[in-house]
């Protein structure tokens, strides 16, 4: 598959003061993205998926690792020097974020924060380095690059301004970067252009891409793996064809069927899980997701499942795997809360299914 | 330009129509702030949305959606047109009367947070409609708002709970019940279940749909999720800065856009299958939204349209309903060749 | 912006205006009048003294005192001085200078003081320095600036036996004796420039540093040095130059008492006597001159914003 691990993330566990005391935002957290793979982490909110990419970073603001380890090319992020993760940050792992407008400094024009990032790393003249911003934001499909170097980010649409931040976590060819939900502020069809834009920057260089999204459009476009978070715990990973389209924790099950698809209709009501995200004020007993489970036992309200290896390499908490039976989940198991009860005229179920919606202008190129 | 006709789909009145509905904004334009001109924000809508039926309004942001909303229960003053309420002229109304016509129209809105007063409790927020609009008082009221509050799955033990007590997807519950204080006959749901994580906002979908059905209520849909808007609107208006582009049947402009800008929009919507959304590497859309401030000419969408000739760049379409379908689009590559325009 | 510019002057002219009415309308509810104070004890008949009134022109009624000081005004007459038949300009640009000194200092080390401080209070969030900090500058603020000549001067004189000279030298005659004179002044008057300052230079920082963007500066692998004063500090002047506008309006009132408390010769000191004798055609003037300085100050911050944040340019350019 892909080379050995760039980035090894070992039983990570992350707390943050709050007012009503300490909170662990991540527990126990592991994972690895090899060299070239792209590896999407999957949560609502609250799961600690977006703390994970600042772990990596070392830009927690409050927030302060417990224990484990982040291995990035072997060395341990988490006992650097602060002089050691700068030489690291934007050098050899960049970060791309959610709201690009708030993402770039207002008083400054776009080349000079691109240029910025270029001289913090290499030894340049600041001619050099504006010239090079120039290239890097033609290289992100900015229209008229020699032009829009000069212009402020509110003069910017919010998806140049994200091709901004691109170039920037990119003027240093970095060989891992962290993209934190970089198309959640964008229009739909803006993410598609940032989307491939990232892909074929990814090809073109190599880079290592750490995806963390709430979105699994965003993850079945771009992943090659997934990690699922709840709560702070990993709860699934495995490939994207796996976790996606045969999930076998309870909590990715229902999560995939209550996102709207297509297929379903519009006189049933969506499988949707019941209950809240949890807070982590207040994390439930045993496995975190059992007050919301359709397949709760006993066991889980008091026990904490481990994460089973399934066949296949990829790894799932729930106790179901460890039961007698030892069953993976069946692949219908649709029982959850608020059952798919029908909403009247029957007649107007889903004639027009999904084969037919991309009729409109999409090639298979 | 005049109303544009909209297709009977039934002898009902519908309870909302909107005709040829503007709202421009002044600005002032040039060194000198010479020259005033004006960002049309919505520019010549006209839908209409039928009793207990759901059209969803959608488009790139800045397309004028929200502004449409607000305009059509008169949050915002229109520039021109006409709004019908249950058959009454909106704009018309005054005082009393118009009270009472926007007590029938209420509105969700996006953040559950920030539209709920966070020093009020639940029977207060929930309660403050009724007060308003008069319908009810003392231990009736206690009654009414712990009624509505068990209409959206929350209770009475609620009551006196302030938002931030509550999780998103409570909050936005609160949001709906005091929509409902008043019994309204519409309401407009302006990206309502978009902050809202995945798990909890089908929750929400639910609940609209279930009071669709038991209260007949009909819906104005917001939401830049297309999926989402799939599921819930019955018909579908495609907007693109400040015009409708396209509208009809949901299920027929999904299945098969007429518009560009629909093909576009809709081809832009990632697929959940990890084999088809790598392989099919989504239809891009040219460029962005331009500034509303000096829109192109001709077709608005011609600058990014992949399939923009001459005249799309001098004239602008209209929109034309196709009496077979009831389906209308503004395109003119749809155009009957029968109209006499050239083609 | 040179359009907005003229603009703000033009707003600044009314500004000016209005002061003047009040200012005229003000003195008519004042008790006792110029020439009750000149001929008081000397024993003078009341004709006498409607005829002194009528040679100063107080006799007439406010509205057409007021014309007639606009009429002069408009040709650069600003009226002369009951007692002394000065020039009111001329009295004000003998005096202005020192209190200029005065002011200056005070704002400009209370100004650069207070952003000093503000940002050791900030990178050394929550340590005792922190802590320190921010005591004094509560304190600072609480405290009115005479308090604090006052305690100056007695702390000084009593358990040091040092007071500061009390004839006012120029700075290029002898640069010792000034500044000793100026010192306790202007501290008196900056310190709650320099509370204000570093309270304000705290919080925005704080807010600044804890913003997205400057997370983006981190992910660059910024120094800390690059992330506070190229972004941070820069993103925090905006709202440090809206204080510098109040500070001065504190100062330049301060001035009134503290030149009085420390004998000097500014226009501060003027405006008191003048205040006391009931001599009308300086104070009017001077309120006004107070105010023409305060307004084009405004005016000066106001292009300083534009210069520094290109949103405020933008928005100005388009008019709005």
């Amino acid at each position: 598959m892909h080379g050995s691990p760039l980035l090894e993330v070992s039983n990570l566990r992350v707390r943050f003061p709050t007012r009503h005391g300490r909170v662990e935002a991540v527990s126990d957290m592991s994972f690895t993205v090899a060299e070239g793979e792209t590896v999407a982490i999957v949560g609502e909110s609250g799961s600690g998926k977006s703390v994970t990419a600042l772990s990596v970073m070392g830009l927690l603001n409050s927030g302060s690792i417990e224990s484990g380890s982040i291995r990035f090319r072997g060395e341990d992020l988490t006992a650097a020097e602060p002089r050691r993760m700068r030489q690291i940050r934007g050098e050899e792992i960049a970060m791309v974020f959610q709201n690009p407008m708030a993402a770039l400094d207002p008083l400054y024009t776009v080349g000079n924060q691109v240029a910025e990032a270029i001289r913090i790393h290499r030894d340049v003249s600041a001619a050099e380095a504006r010239a090079r911003a120039v290239e890097l934001l033609r290289e992100v499909g900015l229209p008229d690059p020699e032009r829009r170097a000069r212009s402020y980010p509110h003069e910017l649409s919010g998806g140049q301004q994200q091709r901004v931040v691109i170039a920037i976590a990119l003027s240093c060819n970095p060989a891992l970067l962290i993209a934190d939900e970089p198309t959640t502020a964008l229009d739909v069809t803006v993410e598609a252009q940032i989307l491939r834009l990232m892909r074929t920057l990814q090809a073109d260089h190599g880079t290592a891409l750490l995806f963390i999204t709430h979105d699994m459009g965003v993850v079945a476009e771009m992943a090659d793996r997934v990690v699922v978070m709840y709560a702070g715990k990993v709860v699934e990973q495995g490939t994207v064809e796996q976790v996606l389209r045969e999930p076998q924790n309870p909590y990715t099950l229902a999560l995939l069927r209550s996102i709207p698809s297509p297929d379903i209709s519009r006189d049933t009501l969506m499988p949707a899980i019941r209950g809240s995200v949890p807070s982590l004020l207040d994390t439930p007993s045993g496995c975190r997701f059992h007050p919301r489970c359709p397949r709760v036992l006993d066991r889980c309200v008091r026990e904490e499942p481990p994460l089973a290896a399934l066949p296949g390499q990829r790894d799932s908490r729930c106790w179901l795997h460890l039961q007698p039976d030892g069953g993976l989940l069946p692949a219908e198991s649709t029982d959850s809360t608020e059952s798919t009860e029908s909403t009247g005229s029957a007649d107007r179920s889903a004639r027009h299914g999904a084969g037919s919606i991309q009729s409109g202008a999409t090639g298979v190129s | 330009m005049s109303a544009e006709p909209t297709v009977e789909t039934g002898q009902e009145t519908p309870i909302l129509e909107v005709r040829d509905l503007v709202k421009h904004y002044p600005v002032r334009r040039g060194a000198f702030g010479r020259g005033a001109g004006v960002v049309r924000a919505v520019d010549g809508v006209s839908f209409r949305i039928p009793r207990g039926r759901t059209v969803g309004l959608v488009g790139e942001s800045g397309s004028g959606k929200s502004t449409t909303a607000r305009l059509a229960n008169r949050l915002v003053e229109p520039t021109s047109g006409q709004v019908l309420f249950d058959g009454a002229d909106l704009l018309a109304t005054r005082g009393r009367e118009l009270k009472a016509l926007r007590s029938r129209m209420q509105m969700v809105f996006q953040d559950p947070y920030g539209s709920l007063n966070p020093r009020m409790t639940v029977f207060d927020i929930v309660g403050e409609p009724l007060e308003v609009h008069g319908v009810s008082r003392g231990r009736a009221r206690t009654a009414r708002v712990t009624e509505l509050l068990e209409t959206v799955g929350l209770s009475g033990r609620d009551l006196y709970r302030f938002p931030h007590q509550f999780s998103g997807g409570q909050a936005q519950r609160i949001g709906i019940a005091r929509a409902l204080a008043t019994n309204p006959d519409v309401i407009f749901c302006d990206e309502s279940v978009s902050a809202l994580d995945v798990s909890v906002q089908a929750q929400i979908l639910n609940l609209l749909k279930r009071l669709q059905r038991e209260l007949g209520l009909s819906y104005l849909f917001i939401a830049h999720d297309l999926n989402v808007v799939r599921y819930m609107a019955d018909e579908l208006c495609v907007m693109y800065m400040g015009e409708i582009v396209e509208r009809g049947d949901s299920d027929a402009v999904f299945a098969d856009p007429r518009h560009p800008y629909t093909q576009l929009l809709l081809a832009a919507i990632p697929g959940h299958d990890p084999a088809t959304a790598k392989a099919k590497d989504r239809a891009v859309a040219r460029g962005e939204v331009p500034s509303p401030s000096a829109p192109p000419s001709g077709c608005r969408f011609h600058t990014r349209c992949p399939f923009a000739f001459e005249r799309c760049t001098a004239e602008a379409p209209r929109l034309r309903t196709s009496p077979a379908t009831g389906r209308a689009a503004a395109c003119h590559l749809l155009d009957d060749t029968s109209e006499g325009g050239p083609s | 912006m040179i359009r907005y510019v003229v603009r703000r002057l033009g707003y600044g002219l009314i500004v000016l205006f209005l002061v003047t009415v009040f200012v005229f309308v003000a003195m008519t509810f004042i008790p006792s009048d110029a020439v009750d104070l000149m001929l008081a004890d000397t024993g003078a008949s009341e004709e006498q003294a409607a005829e002194l009134r009528a040679e100063l022109g107080i006799d007439r009624p406010v509205h057409e005192q007021l014309f007639s000081f606009l009429g002069g005004a408009l040709q650069g007459d600003f009226g002369r001085s009951f007692y002394t038949d000065e020039p009111v300009m001329q009295l004000f640009l003998d005096r202005i200078p020192v209190t200029l000194q005065l002011g200056g200092l005070a704002l400009a080390v209370g100004t650069a003081l207070g952003v000093a401080l503000g940002i050791l209070a900030a990178v050394r969030r929550g340590t005792r320095s922190d802590s320190a900090i921010r005591g004094v500058a509560v304190a600072g603020l609480s405290v009115p600036n005479y308090v604090v000549g006052l305690l100056l001067l007695t702390v000084l004189g009593l358990w040091f036996a040092w007071s500061p000279p009390f004839v006012y030298v120029g700075p290029t005659e002898d640069f010792a004796s000034w500044a000793q004179q100026m010192a306790l002044p202007a501290i008196a008057l900056g310190t709650s420039a320099v509370a204000g300052t570093t309270r304000m230079t705290r919080s925005s920082l704080l807010e600044n540093l804890g913003s997205q963007f400057i997370r983006t500066v981190r992910a660059k692998g910024a120094s800390e040095r690059l992330v506070l004063y190229k972004h941070a500090l820069r993103n925090s002047v905006i709202s440090v130059l809206t204080l510098l506008g109040v500070n001065l309006g504190t100062i330049l009132g301060g001035t009134v008492i503290l030149e009085q408390m420390f004998s000097l010769p500014g226009t501060g000191q003027l405006i008191y006597q003048s205040v006391l004798d009931r001599d009308y055609p300086v104070v009017i003037a001077c309120t006004i001159f107070y105010a023409g300085l305060f307004v084009i100050t405004m005016i000066i911050i106001d292009v300083l914003y534009a210069l520094i944040d290109p949103r405020i340019r933008a928005a100005r350019e388009a008019g709005t």
